[in-house]
């Protein structure tokens, strides 16, 4: 071994390091969603780190302003794109708040259990995905093929996979498919048969209990400091969930568990969307099982748009169709604030209305950017590896977090 | 002086006054269709009834005075019944026009039906009463039984502020129709107001029928062109095009009316614009060249001429601030000759009468708008407007080398024409309106400018009121206002003009006609 002249091993020599600055996005392959990153490192530990958002703007609320309130549904479906159904009827309720209208109690069963579908297919994104970007492909595969199925029920009901368009100021598009129920109930067992599969390939895996256990953790102090929702707010033990706390749609009426974590590290939030898919088939059971024939729309001729063969045979219902297709529902002068359980935590709209056809103002709290918010807490001081996981378990959207 | 209750609200109204206007003084806002301030009341749609207390039933509240201790129910029960059963009678034959009919998106019908009912027939499998579409009943005006609602404004207006006595209901029950007399056609001045007044798409413009839906149209208020009346107007218009004029009321000038005549100004703003700026052997050029060139002219002429021996034709059409900016030019560069074009009284003449120029409702003898405004701007420069015919034999006398004409609103005499065409060759013609004309073809520079829908500024009209418009939308670009060229061309000469900005014409103005253009709300 060669020793300087003072005698010192020239492995012990202090290296004279200095913090490099990376840039990761905003088009890296495991950011989902175009955010960017800023990290300073000092060699594998990260310094700082730095999160810029607004990459992906359109807009979404100056937009609405230009569109009759139905018009804004489109819109809402391109918030958190992988559970948009959940969008829409969170949308739709606030509206609803703010005319003063009270949907049929189908439609709520239907609200109910599509949104709970809708978010399984969130879930398994997120957990596959998470998966998949440490390097556990066959996991991603599995639960891909599980929210395809539940993609193709979803297609059959609205007509389409994603931007489902499904909601209606007042109702729905239209009543689930007759074998809507069948369809279903032979999906399920598959969907419990995925859930295990994923399970049993991922919960007991000792590299990814590596990867996950004890990274991206914050106390339940700091996620409620930074406005935490949803399962990431839960990982860390706080008993909140929109579903449960303020009920809404028919989730009074079902029986569901609050799933909680205990650490708030990126395996408690893995095992808490885990659980949670399971408890989101419980009710969509429970929906179909209590939900009677009836209508899906509410009876105000001033807010539902006629059926096609009145609104083509009789000039009341072209009139009707054309003052609320062109001028758009008048929605009363005032203010509401709706909000409903997203795939990330409390998805909020706030909106405006001066009586017009058209919103005022539509201002959306959209889960992710607050977790996106306390991003650097978590990784900071933690290796460079680990916030490939941290951001997965967050779950940023892209299309949600448009400002 | 009775004291009534309407909605629990006491009001007290001059004798004579009708339930809905004393329900409209409190705000209460009572539908109708029949119903129009400027006409009498026949009470015949039904819509506007109301609860009174006390009568038997439902009384029409365009019909019926107000009466001591009178208690009126607008928004009742029994209201809100009468008026369901109104409108549901009122659609029983209506057709399924909405898609293909002009008024869909301003029509009552659709409005009051949304707001007040808005519940389904009850008229089932029967088939409608079919009658007569689009059928003219005079050059201007189309008319479609099926979705009149036999309000008879139209009938009422020609018999009431016309005079001509036009229309007529014929036929009995769900078989009427508005028709004319026979032999007669709906050709007085005034015919296209029945369209305005008409609350549903029965009667539409031959001009504008399916050229524009309304809800894609931007409205500007505006002053229309036609005559010295100054008549009120909104512009309509869609992508830079004017698609219709409507009546702004206006009680001071035109009330609720505009002449057809008027209203067809609008179909020659967009025709043979003069689209570039145009100089010498430059052709179509850019403004720069344009002003450069003209820059270039005018100093030669004015080295060797003196500034009196160029002439200035002036507009009765142009607005104050150009003319202003004319008469300042004018000053500055020592032009004492100015020539006023003006469009002659017989520019248009009634219908009927076609020996007459003028009405005693619209329609002046005077077809400018704004020749108040160019005599009084004139005066207070100090300058003689001189009659157009002079110019030849100035021309020829020596006393004018050089013309600049800021207007296309030329006479159409044939003889003046050639008289002109002659005297102006070999001498600087510099041409600079928005249109072309048989002058332009013999300018030497051509400089475009905007139409007065392009542009805000006032007119004075014939009874000396200054009234302002608003731009609609802005010209295209290498278009620009007198004013504009005016400055810049002073500019370049090293002439300083004593309102060098808006803002300054705008005061000047004001001191000079004593009054200050109001101006227009926007909207409607």
């Amino acid at each position: 071994m060669n020793r300087d002249v003072l005698g010192t091993l020239e492995l012990e020599v202090p290296l004279n390091t200095e913090a490099m600055i990376l840039n990761m996005g905003p088009s890296h392959p495991a950011t989902h969603g175009t955010v960017r990153f800023i990290l300073t490192l000092d060699g594998e530990t990260i310094i700082k780190f730095d999160t810029e958002i607004g990459y992906l703007h359109r807009g979404f609320e100056k937009s609405c302003e230009h569109a009759t309130w139905q018009q804004v549904f489109p819109y809402t479906d391109r918030l958190n794109y992988v559970s948009p159904l959940i969008n829409n009827f969170g949308y739709a309720l606030t509206v609803e708040k703010l005319l003063g209208i009270k949907v049929t109690d189908r439609c709520e069963y239907i609200r109910t259990l599509m949104a709970e579908i809708s978010r399984i297919c969130d879930y398994l994104t997120c957990v596959g995905a998470g998966a998949l970007e440490l390097g556990a492909f066959t996991a991603f595969l599995y639960a891909i093929e599980g929210r395809e199925f539940l993609w193709d029920l979803i297609e059959e009901v609205a007509g389409q996979r994603m931007m489902a368009t499904y909601a209606r100021i007042g109702g729905l598009a239209n009543d689930l498919p007759p074998d809507f129920d069948a369809k279903w109930k032979a999906l399920r067992p598959h969907l419990f048969y995925l859930l295990d599969t994923i399970d049993a390939l991922l919960t007991r895996n000792r590299i990814f209990i590596d990867r996950m256990q004890g990274t991206g953790a914050i106390s339940a102090q700091d996620a409620l400091a930074h406005g935490f929702t949803g399962p990431c707010l839960r990982a860390t033990g706080v008993d909140y969930d929109v579903r449960k706390t303020f009920p809404y749609h028919k989730y009074g009426e079902v029986e569901f568990d609050v799933v909680l974590g205990s650490r708030g590290d990126n395996y408690d939030r893995y095992r808490v969307r885990m659980e949670e898919m399971r408890q989101s088939i419980r009710i969509v059971d429970q929906c179909l099982a209590q939900m009677a024939p009836g209508p899906v729309t509410c009876d105000d001729p001033r807010v539902i748009i006629p059926p096609k063969d009145q609104t083509y045979n009789s000039i009341e219902g072209m009139i009707r169709h054309f003052k609320i297709i062109f001028e758009g529902t008048q929605v009363p002068p005032g203010e509401a604030y709706g909000y409903v359980e997203g795939g990330n935590g409390e998805l909020g709209f706030y909106i405006v209305s001066l009586g017009s056809g058209r919103p005022w103002k539509i201002k959306v709290r959209p889960p992710c950017f607050y977790l996106m918010g306390a991003l650097h807490k978590m990784v900071e001081g933690a290796m460079l590896a680990d916030i490939i996981p941290t951001f997965d378990t967050i779950n940023l959207i892209g299309g949600e977090i448009d400002r | 002086m009775p004291t009534l209750t309407i909605n629990g609200t006491q009001v007290t109204v001059d004798e004579g006054t009708t339930i809905l206007h004393a329900a409209n003084s409190i705000g209460v806002q009572i539908p109708h269709f029949c119903y129009h301030p400027a006409l009498s009341r026949p009470a015949n749609c039904r819509m506007c009834l109301v609860e009174v207390k006390k009568a038997n039933k439902p009384l029409p509240a365009c019909y019926n005075f107000c009466t001591e201790g009178m208690v009126v129910e607008t928004e009742s029960d029994l209201t809100h019944r009468a008026r369901k059963s109104v409108l549901e009678f009122i659609l029983l034959n209506h057709p399924i026009d909405c898609p293909i009919c002009d008024q869909a998106g301003e029509c009552k019908l659709q409005d009051y039906y949304f707001a007040h009912s808005a519940q389904s027939s009850r008229l089932g499998e029967l088939e409608k009463v079919h009658k007569v579409k689009a059928f003219p009943l005079g050059p201007e005006v189309v008319y479609d039984g099926e979705r009149c609602i036999l309000c008879t404004r139209c009938v009422r207006f020609c018999e009431e502020v016309t005079q001509t006595r036009d229309l007529t209901v014929i036929e009995r029950n769900d078989l009427c129709e508005i028709r004319t007399f026979p032999g007669q056609e709906l050709d007085n001045d005034y015919s296209l107001c029945t369209v305005d007044m008409c609350p549903v798409g029965a009667l539409t413009d031959r001009n504008f029928r399916f050229k524009c839906r309304v809800w894609f149209m931007g409205s500007t208020p505006s002053i229309c062109t036609g005559c010295a009346k100054g008549c009120n107007i909104y512009v309509d218009h869609f992508q830079g095009e004017v698609q219709r004029y409507r009546p702004r009321t206006n009680p001071a000038v035109n009330a609720f009316w505009l002449c057809d005549h008027g209203r067809r100004t609008r179909l020659r703003l967009h025709r043979d614009r003069l689209s570039a700026p145009s100089a010498g052997a430059h052709g179509a050029c850019t403004s720069v060249i344009a002003i450069t060139e003209t820059v270039r002219r005018l100093r030669a002429f004015l080295k060797n001429n003196k500034g009196e021996q160029l002439a200035f034709i002036v507009s009765a059409e142009s607005r104050n601030e150009d003319l202003l900016s004319v008469f300042d030019l004018a000053q500055r560069l020592g032009v004492q000759r100015c020539y006023l074009a003006a469009h002659p009284d017989d520019a248009f003449t009634l219908r009927r009468h076609p020996e007459r120029h003028s009405d005693g409702i619209l329609i002046q003898a005077d077809k400018n708008p704004n020749r108040r405004g160019a005599e009084t701007l004139a005066a207070a420069a100090g300058i003689a407007l001189r009659p157009l015919s002079d110019l030849p034999n100035d021309f020829a006398a020596g006393d004018v080398r050089a013309l600049w004409c800021f207007t296309e609103a030329l006479p159409a005499a044939p003889e003046l024409q050639q008289a002109l065409v002659k005297a102006v060759k070999n001498h600087l013609v510099i041409y600079q309106a928005p249109y072309q004309s048989w002058l332009s073809a013999v300018a030497n520079i051509a400089l475009p400018t905007p139409s007065h829908v392009e542009m805000a500024g006032s007119f004075v009209n014939g009874d000396g009121l200054c009234q302002g418009f608003a731009q609609a939308f802005p010209a295209p670009k290498p278009v620009l206002p007198h004013r504009a060229w005016i400055a810049a061309i002073a500019q370049r000469l090293r002439v300083r003009l004593d309102h060098p900005d808006d803002a300054a014409l705008a005061a000047e103005i004001a001191r000079q006609l004593q009054q200050a253009p109001p101006t227009p709300a926007s909207g409607g």
